[in-house]
């Protein structure tokens, strides 16, 4: 059975459907990217299975159990990290992540040192968020969404705006977490991120889901050379004007 | 999540937050409780020692009017601060992803409605001592009703009417069955929120005035204080058991609501646009770009913050009711709600500057001068203060026995808040 199986979720905004009938389902320790243009429903998928909002239709279920029956359970096993990223300003970082953990019934353990060390983030423990940087906020709102020892990972365009050694640090951090076996879904337009982290690559597009590569199909597609995924994402992916 | 950890770790966040604003706002709350309840001591104080024995009963009754209206107008604003402490928090979207129980949550609201019941009770209590020293202990201690009535008022009924608030703004089953009463009226799905909360204030306004003349010295107006008290505390403790055993599914539900409203990602936000009024007042503005931002705030103000629109106006009518009806003893009060209505607009002032509906690092680096953006503030919160003035104010002058200090006290108001309101 799948660690996250979403089925026939759909979600309107009034007369607009933003997720038009979503399959998808994730297997523990899968790396999945999601592309798609900007209104193309990758946000609004991550925050139904967040459970940060309800989704007209569907259901989500995680490891058997449906988000809307047993929210506060799923949630405690699920992390997500938004955009911008959602932050105690007067918090420090580490009491931020303490906070976060005991939400999701963890207690602050070694796991919190090791990931601050991991991120780049030892160093800025003790400051307020609101003392940060864009990038370092990005950076705590990806250790919030890994401490406690969760599930799944949601992260909407979190890796976007690191310099070069913290998106190392992030690849590093997520290869670990998915090592443990928690599957990591994330929204990003950053196809070089995509095609060297990620084992599948999801392509939406007006709340469709228009491509679904994994495995050898990937393989394939990587073995074209650099910009085989950006030929795919273009031949799928209307343009604009055409939307509307 | 337990409701001692969340309040523990959101009282630390809050005594930070206060600490950096720097100022009255870093004191600790329950000494500018203190701070406040001299100030109504010091005017108490002036009424009763500077007067006759001959004139002592008069000004005593007339203080005790002024100690009730300043009770009314506190608790009623502690009492529209519950759905801030359960819905309208800055850490909604965020708690929106998190697992944390209902229950939790709302015993973080009541926990922090508690405190403000208690800030406005010490206050009040710090004002009834003059009553004590230069009146007598026995009458000054009648008042203690009031500080108890509206202590449940806004610790226990304020918290359930905003839970109740929240059952309706989340359920769709109610939201249908208003639209199928409401006809072509349809209030904004979020202005609930406001409404049952206001509705609470308004029954403890009501409880509060009848037992205002016992309190005075006189006797109740038909039915023994007794059963006022009872019926206070009664409504308080069914309300409070009420929302408490429907916390954990309602809370949940109605925090994503208001959290997906500002992000904007909810059907449900009216696209509200300015009214007419406004924009024959953001036509006046000389600037181009003071008028965008004038539009801009008309419009995000009315879909973020609804319930004003529905609040202020009823205000309007109570005091018009009010004045109409009574026109000697009970003019303090609609002098009270004149004061509140004027505070909720200084509120709405405040809401202008400070996100969702302004966003002062993107509004600084646009081509707009600083003058241009406080001046498209300053236009709407003062049409807002002049339009509540020349609404409430002419019949309140009218039926007054002193129309002169009436208008003086209309006008004064009016300055205040238009100075309080102000964007520099």
């Amino acid at each position: 059975m799948s660690l996250l199986e979403i089925e026939n979720l759909t979600v309107h905004y009034g007369k607009r459907v933003a997720v038009d009938d979503l399959k998808l389902s994730l297997q523990p320790g899968e790396i999945v990217a999601m592309l798609g243009p900007n209104g193309a429903g990758k946000s609004t998928t991550l925050l139904s299975v967040a459970g940060a909002l309800v989704p007209s239709s569907g259901s989500i279920r995680l490891d058997g159990t449906l988000l809307s029956e047993d929210p506060l359970k799923v949630r405690a096993r699920i992390g997500f990290a938004d955009q911008p990223p959602s932050l105690y300003d007067f918090f420090t970082v580490e009491e931020h992540l303490a906070f976060v953990a005991e939400t999701r019934g963890a207690p602050v353990s070694e796991d919190h040192a090791s990931m601050l060390a991991d991120l780049g983030l030892a160093s800025i423990a003790k400051r307020l968020c609101r003392e940060l940087s864009f990038g370092m906020r990005q950076r705590v709102g990806l250790a919030a969404a890994l401490v406690g020892g969760v599930d799944v990972v949601l992260l909407d365009e979190t890796l976007n705006g690191l310099d070069p050694r913290a998106a190392v640090r992030a690849r590093t951090a997520l290869s670990k977490a998915s090592e443990k076996g928690a599957a990591i879904l994330m929204s990003t337009h950053l196809l070089g991120i995509a095609e060297r982290l990620c084992q599948r690559i999801l392509i939406m597009d007006q709340g469709l889901l228009k491509a679904d590569v994994s495995g050898a199909e990937l393989d394939a597609l990587l073995a074209k050379g650099a910009g085989a995924v950006e030929a795919l994402y273009l031949s799928l992916v209307s343009e604009p004007e055409e939307k509307v | 999540m337990k409701a001692a950890s969340l309040i523990r770790w959101s009282n630390l966040e809050d005594r930070r937050r206060r600490q950096s604003m720097g100022g009255f706002a870093a004191l600790p709350e329950m000494l500018v409780a203190v701070l406040w309840g001299a100030i109504l001591a010091a005017e108490l104080v002036r009424r009763l020692a500077l007067v006759s024995d001959k004139d002592l009963v008069a000004s005593a009754s007339a203080s005790s009017q002024l100690w009730v209206a300043a009770a009314v107008c506190a608790f009623a604003i502690a009492v529209f601060g519950a759905p801030f402490r359960l819905y309208w928090r800055r850490d909604s979207k965020l708690l929106a992803s998190l697992p944390v129980p209902g229950t939790s949550l709302f015993a973080l609201a009541l926990w922090r409605s508690h405190r403000s019941a208690l800030q406005v009770s010490l206050a009040l209590l710090v004002a009834l001592v003059p009553m004590g020293v230069f009146v007598d202990w026995q009458w000054a201690l009648r008042h203690l009703l009031a500080v108890g009535i509206g202590f449940l008022g806004a610790a226990w009924l304020g918290p359930a009417a905003a839970l109740g608030a929240g059952a309706i703004v989340a359920s769709d089953k109610a939201q249908a069955m208003i639209a199928s009463m409401g006809g072509e009226f349809q209030a904004p799905r979020t202005s609930w929120l406001g409404i049952l909360p206001g509705l609470a204030a308004t029954a403890l306004t009501v409880a509060l005035m009848a037992c205002a003349p016992w309190i005075a010295g006189g006797r109740p107006p038909g039915g023994s204080i007794l059963m006022i008290a009872l019926l206070a505390l009664g409504v308080s403790a069914i309300a409070l058991l009420w929302a408490w055993t429907r916390a954990a599914s309602v809370i949940p539900a109605a925090v994503r609501e208001v959290a997906a409203l500002d992000q904007e990602i909810l059907a449900h936000v009216e696209r509200s646009t300015p009214s007419k009024i406004e924009r024959a007042a953001i036509a006046l503005l000389r600037s181009p770009r003071s008028r965008w931002v004038a539009v801009k705030d008309a419009a995000l103000l009315r879909r973020r913050y609804p319930s004003p629109y529905f609040v202020i106006p009823c205000g309007i009518i109570a005091i018009w009711i009010v004045a109409a009806s009574q026109p000697l003893s009970y003019l303090p009060w609609a002098g009270s709600f004149l004061g509140a209505i004027l505070v909720y607009a200084i509120l709405m002032a405040r809401r202008a500057q400070s996100e969702p509906v302004e966003i002062p690092r993107l509004i600084s680096t646009l081509a707009i001068r600083r003058g241009e953006v406080a001046g498209a503030k300053n236009l709407l919160s003062s049409l807002r203060i002049a339009l509540i003035a020349l609404t409430a104010g002419p019949l309140l002058i009218a039926r007054a026995p002193d129309p002169l200090s009436a208008a003086i006290f209309v006008l004064l108001a009016s300055a205040l808040s238009w100075l309080a309101a102000r964007t520099r």
